[in-house]
This record gives structure tokens, C-alpha cells and sequence, in this order.
């Protein structure tokens, strides 16, 4: 009676794995096709009149660059230079050291000339001890602010405190910015009045050429597992949150570059101290806050390539960030679960919310169920072998076909990798992606939800191999640390 | 047909049959698509190589045209048909950068090549971003001829369009249909401020004459009164300074308020400091005092000290910081009034620290 009913479940749940992938993989498929309607309509719009001089305008808005640093030693200071390369009127980079026990600060203090100086804070927001502001002799609109360490979240929240302007951006301190990423970034907030939110894309800079804080060669990185997530990036990033933002249900910017009104941040209480998917959390508070209030508001995502990060090029620190990732998906989502569902809340509530809760925040145990319960139903002869094999290789190639889309719309929108063995590597990578490394970051994710569910909050170590080319000056390829 | 289709369709639907159907299809829409975009790539890439080689051969003969060392009919010899759009990108970006008698030439070629002719055409074209860039690129070579049709184009349904030829009017200077064009823009409700200013900026301060009477206009856009007031600051237009002023009291709204009361600090005019001083103190909008005291800091009137004293104790840490700076700008006194703040405690005590820190670094707003 046990093993018929465990024979009847194999087979019932196999069907609901086999209805979901069908829904999982259409929903993607609409939004990439989406996502690259709304980038070509961009491109022809970014090669009409509008920006050309908008910012020969006395008006404009300025912006609070926000970095927060925690033991970023090897890359603060590129970081930095590329930030007073921007090209913006008016802007100030505020860099928040929060309580590294590295040498950070002594490295900003010694390359842009910082002093004490007394600063008058005003805590809006809540936020450990400021020990001391700096500012720099040679460079008017750079504040380090010095404090406790408190993370990520707790140091935006003292960066937007000494923060001076109405809009905030917030960056990692491991990314480098195209010169006029401010320009594309705040434009959706000149075109509407009501953009209180913002993104860009993200790239991946690992195997690029940084030289004094830009980007001046573009090549995919030498590792496989940073090839891997070039391919996810193109995949997440630029199809993904596009399409979102078509349909305005676009839930996550990323920490690693977002843009607000500073006002709404404030009103909706800054960044929630301890999530550690501060960025998403923000967002979704932002969302159930305006709609709440029935205030009109839009939240845009931007697809120009924009800012460049370096990601982890070891199979023990990219499992650290993805294990983070999803646990501040599910924090962000069950803070803000009272959407799900309710129409009062619009698109949010009746597709972003159901679309993140089911298909990445309980997806990928799905997923990994569905292998274990396929091979036990295999094993048992519920289900038949050959049936079996076929739908795997089905579900394979429809994975790679997301993927070489994704590879396929960014050749025919805004093409950064210049050479013709750029692309064959990434189809390449597209089809390897298939057979090991979404399995791999399957079990993380699912790691990472039963970590959520034990009550794990923090961020864990990451190491960073910078920019450098060893002898600090901030030059040189990415390459792997000796 | 029919029979062999149901037959067709009978041996699909099984469903291990569904499966290996759907493989094929997937497999070979991969393999299209990559198929697809490496050919694209490798066209573009040769497309990219030919065009590199072409202009390095357009530039050499436009030179030679720029010298009157080569005809327009030399340089049409040049350039093929396929290769025209290329072939105006890279003049347009000559364009972009150089003004005067070097550029007036350059448009003539455009002219005596027929390409001007060419675009004028396509302004009629169907597909909408065939007539922006057609619009745009006679903005650029200032292409008189072009004046009536972009005319026309103001009122086209489609804001791009019309912006574009509002913008490219203003490119051409065409000041006999400014009025128009003024018109047009403060009544699309569609385009940004910083777009609309933009345009008209183009005109030159000229254009501040025109806008002044739309100031009193009950049915303007309220966005459009903002680009007004903020464009009379910015161009300095001391004729305005009366309106202004009677706006400033005459409106409830706090942030026309505060674009008058920066309008005023850009103008610099003393005759303002006393009504501005009023607002040093509104009780609202904290951006209300805070143009207020950046105004009195800008016009650097010695009696406006009192204010800017009293505003170190604002509420809001913006308007501190832009009183103590405004202090700074009034010299001397201001500076002293500054020291002497700084020894004390509270709020008016640590901005002036701060700001006596950054004035003292050499930090400038």
C-alpha cells in the first residue's frame, strides 16, 4: 500500500516537474523576447536627439555615489579613480569604510590625500557608530566616512546620513563604471518624475584590460567558472530584469549598482540592517510602501552595459555568493510576502511576486527534487528509461537555447566582446553550462534555502584578487593571483 | 493531405514521440541561432573592415574638398550608394566638431552631393527612425532648405519626431518660427525639462525675450513654467526680475517657489535680497529655504549676515550647509560670524565646524 502510494507520487510529482519546466522555460523564453524588443528600442532612442547636451543644462540632478567598503584593500583605490572619472556636472562619492580590519582606509588616506574633519551627521537612518568623516584635499566631492563595522546594509544607511544630494547610488566597492554610466543611469529620472529606483547591467571584468580605473580592453575571463557565469549574466541580467521592467515588475536592481530618490529610501526607512540581500529587500519595501500609499512611481532598469565587477573565479567563493544570493531572495521575499497575491499591489503582487517566489526562490528545490524522484521513478520502472533520457536531453537543449538567445540578442544589441572567438566560446559555455554547473548551482541554491530555513544570516568571506598587477598601481589584465 | 497529416500528428503526440520532436526542434533552433549571429558577426566584422578602409579614403578626398582642391562630384565618385549612410555618419561627426566657414562647407557638399535632397525625402518615410535620423542629420548640417518640412513636423503625433524637429530647428537657428517652436514645447506634456531647455538654449539668450510673457499664461504646463523660470535664471534675464518676483508671492507651490528663488540667486540682482530674505524663514518646503539662502550667499549682501545667521539653526542639514557656505561668500564678516559659531554646541555649532573645515581645505560648492 506504502509503495503503491509512493509509486502513484513518483508519477504525480514527475508531471507536476515536467508542467513547471514547461511554464518556467516559456515564462523565460516571453521575457527574452520581450527584453529584446524594449533594448533595440532603447539603442534607436540612445542614437536620437535626446542626450547629446542635456547635461550643458544647469539643472540637473545631482548624485551621491555611495560605496561601501569592508576589507576591499586590493581594489578600493581603482575603484575610487574610476569613480572620479565620471562623467556627470554634479556628483559626490561618499566611500564607507565599515570597521575594516585591513588596510583600507590607510590606502584611501595615502592616495587621495584625506584629513579629518569635523561632520555634521544627521542619523536619519539607523546605523553603527561614525568614528570619523574624511575629506580630500585634492578632491573636493570625496567623503570617506570611518565606522564600526556593521555590513553592508548598515553602511549605506551612513553613507545616505553624509550623503548631500536627492538622489543616491549605491555601488560595490569590486566594480568599475563606464564614464557615463551617471548619465544613462539618471536619465529615467529626468524623463519621469515618478522613477524613484533604478539599475544597470552588470558585467563580468575578469580577463579585461583595467587600466587607471577604466575598462580599455574587453576579452572573456581565462577561468571556466567565470566563462559560466558571463554566459548567466547575459542570461539573468540582460534579458531577465529587462523584460521585468517592460511589464514594470521588475522586483531586484543589484547591490552591485542602484540608483534612488533618496527621500523614498528615507520614508521607507533606508536599507533593513540585517538581511543580506539588502538590494532586493529595498526594492520589494519600496514597491509594497509606494503602492500602499497609492503613490504614482515607476522603478527602471536601464540595459546599457554599465558597470563592471569581478566575480569569483573559485568553486568555494562562488558557492559563498550564491548561497548569500539566494538567502537574501528568500529574506526579501518573506519579509514582503504579504504581496503575494494581492491585488492591491498590482503587477507586483499578481506576477513579480508569484513569478520570484516560484520560480527562483522555490525553483531551484524543484529542480533538484525532480532529479532525485526522476532517477527513483527510473529505478522503480514507473517511469520509463528511454522517456526518461529524452526529456533530459529536452530539458538540456532548452536550457542551452535560453542561453545562445541570450548570446544571440547581445551580439545584435550592444556587442562588447569585439572578437569572433569571443562568441564561440560562449556558445561554447552556453551548452557546458547545461551539464554540470547549473546542477552545481542547483545544490547550492538549495544548500542555501535549508541555510535560510536554520536561521543563517550572515555574508561569509569573499576574497578579492583586484585590478592590480601586483605592484599596487591599479593597472594591468585581471589574472589570477600566484 | 489530410490523412497523412492526422497520421503525422497521431505519431507526434505519443508522447516519448513529442519528446524526440521537441529535441529536434530545439536542436536545430540552436544551431540556427548560433548560426545566425556568427554570420552576423562575420558580416559586420568584413562590413566594419570596408567601411575602416573606405573612410580613410572619404576623408582624404572631403579634405580636398574642404580645400577646394576636389569637387563635390569627385567626392560623389567616392561613395556608393550602400555606403552613403556610413559615408554621412562620418561627415556628421567632422560636423559635430568644428563650426564656422569648415562647417558651412561641409554642408554645402552635403547639398551640391544630393544628399540633403535625400534626406528631405526620407522625412516622409514610413518607418519612424528612418525620419528621426533623417530630421536629426538636417539639424545637423543645418540644412535651411529643411526649415518648412520640420515645421510641419512639430505637430507630428509622435513626441520623437516632433522633439527631434524641434531640436533640429533650434541646431538650424530658424528664429522666424521660434514663437512655433516655443509654443510646441510648452505644450507637449511628454518631454522631459532638461529636454525642452536644452532646445531652446540653442537659440542663444535671445530666446529669454520670448519666454518672459508665457510667465502669465493661466494654462501653461506647470513643467513648462518651471523650464521658463529656471532658463530666465540661468540666462540672467534681468527683465524678468519684476515678474518674478510677484510670482514668487503670488504662488502657493512650494517647488515654483524655490525655481524663483534660484532663478533670483543666479540673477544676482541686490534689488532681490530683500524680498528673498522673506523666504529664509518659510515655514514649508525646507527646498524653499534652502534656495532662499543659497540666493543670499550668491547676491553676497552684507545685511543678509542676520539671515544666514539665524538659518545655521534650520531644521534641515541642507539648508545649514548652504547658510554657512553663504556666510563664507560674504567675506569677512561672514567668516568671523562663522568662528564665532563654531565654538558653540548644537546644530548651528557643527555645520559651521564643518564648514569652516572645508573652506579651510580649499573644498569649494
Amino acid at each position: 500500500m506504502l509503495f503503491s502510494s509512493l509509486l502513484d507520487f513518483i508519477v504525480a510529482f514527475n508531471w507536476f516537474v515536467f508542467g513547471y519546466f514547461v511554464v518556467f522555460h516559456v515564462a523565460y523564453l516571453a521575457l527574452t523576447f520581450l527584453s529584446f524588443f524594449c533594448i533595440l528600442r532603447y539603442r534607436r532612442e540612445l542614437r536620437s536627439v535626446f542626450l547629446r547636451n542635456t547635461f550643458r543644462w544647469a539643472f540637473y540632478r545631482p548624485v551621491s555615489v555611495l560605496v561601501p567598503a569592508y576589507n576591499e584593500q586590493t581594489m578600493i583605490v581603482d575603484n575610487v579613480q574610476s569613480l572620479l572619472q565620471l562623467e556627470y556636472p554634479e556628483y559626490e562619492i561618499v566611500v564607507i569604510n565599515d570597521g575594516s580590519t585591513d588596510s583600507t582606509l590607510q590606502r584611501l588616506v595615502e592616495a587621495f590625500q584625506l584629513v579629518a574633519a569635523p561632520y555634521d551627521v544627521v542619523y536619519r537612518l539607523a546605523s553603527r557608530k561614525i568614528r570619523q568623516v574624511y575629506v580630500s584635499r585634492r578632491f573636493s566631492n570625496l567623503t570617506v566616512v570611518d565606522k564600526t563595522n556593521g555590513g553592508k546594509a548598515d553602511a549605506l544607511n551612513a553613507g545616505i546620513n553624509v550623503s548631500r544630494f536627492p538622489l543616491i547610488c549605491s555601488i560595490d566597492a569590486d566594480c568599475m563604471l563606464e564614464r557615463d554610466c551617471l548619465l544613462k543611469v539618471v536619465r529615467p529620472f529626468l524623463r519621469d518624475v515618478h522613477t524613484v529606483a533604478g539599475g544597470g547591467i552588470i558585467r563580468i571584468a575578469n580577463g579585461c584590460t583595467i587600466e587607471h580605473g577604466q575598462n580599455t580592453a574587453i576579452d572573456l575571463p581565462t577561468s571556466h567558472l567565470a566563462r559560466f557565469q558571463v554566459v548567466e549574466y547575459l542570461r539573468s541580467f540582460l534579458f531577465g530584469r529587462v523584460g521585468l521592467d517592460a511589464i514594470n515588475a521588475l522586483m531586484i536592481t543589484s547591490g552591485a549598482f542602484s540608483i534612488y530618490k533618496k527621500e523614498v529610501v528615507v520614508e521607507c526607512g533606508g536599507y533593513r540592517r540585517d538581511s543580506v540581500g539588502e538590494d532586493m529587500e529595498l526594492i520589494c519595501r519600496i514597491h509594497r510602501f509606494m503602492r500602499s500609499n497609492k503613490r504614482k512611481y515607476r522603478i527602471t532598469f536601464v540595459p546599457d552595459p554599465i558597470c563592471w565587477t569581478e566575480v569569483p573565479e573559485s568553486v568555494k567563493m562562488l558557492a559563498r555568493q550564491r548561497n548569500r544570493w539566494q538567502r537574501g531572495l528568500i529574506d526579501a521575499l518573506m519579509s514582503n510576502r504579504g504581496m503575494l497575491l494581492n491585488p492591491r499591489y498590482g503587477v507586483i503582487g499578481l506576477f513579480g511576486m508569484p513569478f520570484f517566489m516560484f520560480f527562483e526562490m522555490i525553483g531551484p528545490i524543484i529542480e533538484v527534487t525532480g532529479y532525485v524522484v526522476f532517477a527513483l521513478g527510473c529505478v522503480l520502472g514507473v517511469v520509463d528509461g528511454t522517456f526518461a533520457l529524452m526529456f533530459l536531453v529536452a530539458a538540456t537543449l532548452l536550457g542551452v537555447v535560453l542561453s545562445v538567445t541570450a548570446i544571440c540578442l547581445e551580439e545584435l544589441s550592444f556587442r562588447p566582446y569585439p572578437r569572433v572567438r569571443h562568441l564561440l566560446m560562449l556558445f561554447v559555455y552556453a551548452i557546458l553550462e547545461q551539464c554540470g554547473y547549473r546542477q552545481m548551482h542547483m545544490l547550492w541554491r538549495v544548500k542555501a534555502s535549508f541555510d535560510y530555513m536554520r536561521g543563517k544570516r550572515t555574508w561569509g568571506d569573499m576574497h578579492r584578487r583586484g585590478f592590480e598587477n601586483g605592484n599596487g598601481n591599479g593597472n594591468g589584465k585581471l589574472v589570477k593571483a600566484a | 493531405m489530410v490523412a497523412f497529416l492526422d497520421g503525422a500528428l497521431r505519431l507526434i503526440l505519443q508522447p516519448l514521440h513529442l519528446l524526440i520532436f521537441a529535441i529536434v526542434v530545439l536542436a536545430f533552433v540552436t544551431v540556427l541561432f548560433s548560426a545566425l549571429v556568427l554570420f552576423h558577426r562575420l558580416w559586420m566584422t568584413r562590413l566594419d573592415a570596408h567601411r575602416g578602409r573606405m573612410q580613410e579614403q572619404w576623408i582624404g578626398v572631403v579634405f580636398r574638398y574642404m580645400s577646394d582642391k576636389a569637387s563635390a562630384a569627385d567626392v560623389a565618385r567616392m561613395v556608393r550608394l550602400e555606403d552613403l549612410d556610413a559615408f554621412t555618419d562620418m561627415v556628421v561627426h567632422l560636423i559635430e566638431s568644428i563650426d564656422g566657414e569648415d562647417r558651412e562647407r561641409l554642408t554645402r557638399l552635403f547639398e551640391e552631393m544630393g544628399i540633403v535632397s535625400h534626406y528631405l525625402t526620407r522625412l516622409g518615410d514610413r518607418n519612424r527612425w528612418l525620419r528621426i535620423y533623417a530630421v536629426h542629420f538636417l539639424g545637423m548640417v543645418r540644412a535651411r532648405a529643411a526649415v518648412p518640412a520640420l515645421v510641419s513636423l512639430l505637430e507630428d503625433r509622435d513626441d520623437v519626431v516632433a522633439f527631434a524637429a524641434a531640436q533640429s530647428l533650434s541646431q538650424i537657428r530658424d528664429r522666424e518660427h521660434l514663437g512655433q517652436i516655443v509654443d510646441v514645447l510648452t505644450r507637449r506634456e511628454n518631454w522631459s525639462e532638461g529636454a525642452v531647455a536644452e532646445i531652446l538654449l540653442e537659440f542663444g539668450p535671445d530666446v529669454a525675450g520670448g519666454l518672459l510673457p508665457l510667465l502669465r499664461q493661466p494654462d501653461l504646463l506647470e513643467k513648462s513654467r518651471f523650464v521658463v523660470v529656471d532658463l530666465l535664471g540661468y540666462l540672467r534675464h534681468l527683465p524678468a526680475l519684476p515678474t518674478l518676483v510677484c510670482l514668487l508671492d503670488e504662488t502657493a507651490a512650494p517647488e515654483l517657489k524655490a525655481r524663483i528663488l534660484r532663478a533670483l540667486g543666479r540673477m544676482a540682482s541686490p534689488e532681490a535680497t530683500a524680498i528673498i530674505e522673506r523666504y529664509a524663514n518659510y515655514p514649508g518646503d525646507p527646498v524653499v529655504r534652502l534656495e532662499a539662502v543659497r540666493a543670499l550667499g550668491l547676491i553676497g549682501q552684507e545685511e543678509s549676515l542676520e539671515h544666514l545667521r539665524e538659518a545655521l539653526q534650520d531644521g534641515d542639514w541642507n539648508v545649514r550647509h548652504e547658510s554657512a557656505w553663504g556666510l563664507i561668500h560674504l567675506g569677512q564678516p561672514g567668516i568671523a560670524e562663522l568662528r564665532e559659531r563654531a565654538s558653540a554646541d548644537g546644530q548651528a555649532g557643527a555645520i559651521s565646524r564643518q564648514v569652516l573645515a572645508e573652506y579651510e581645505i580649499g573644498i569649494t560648492t
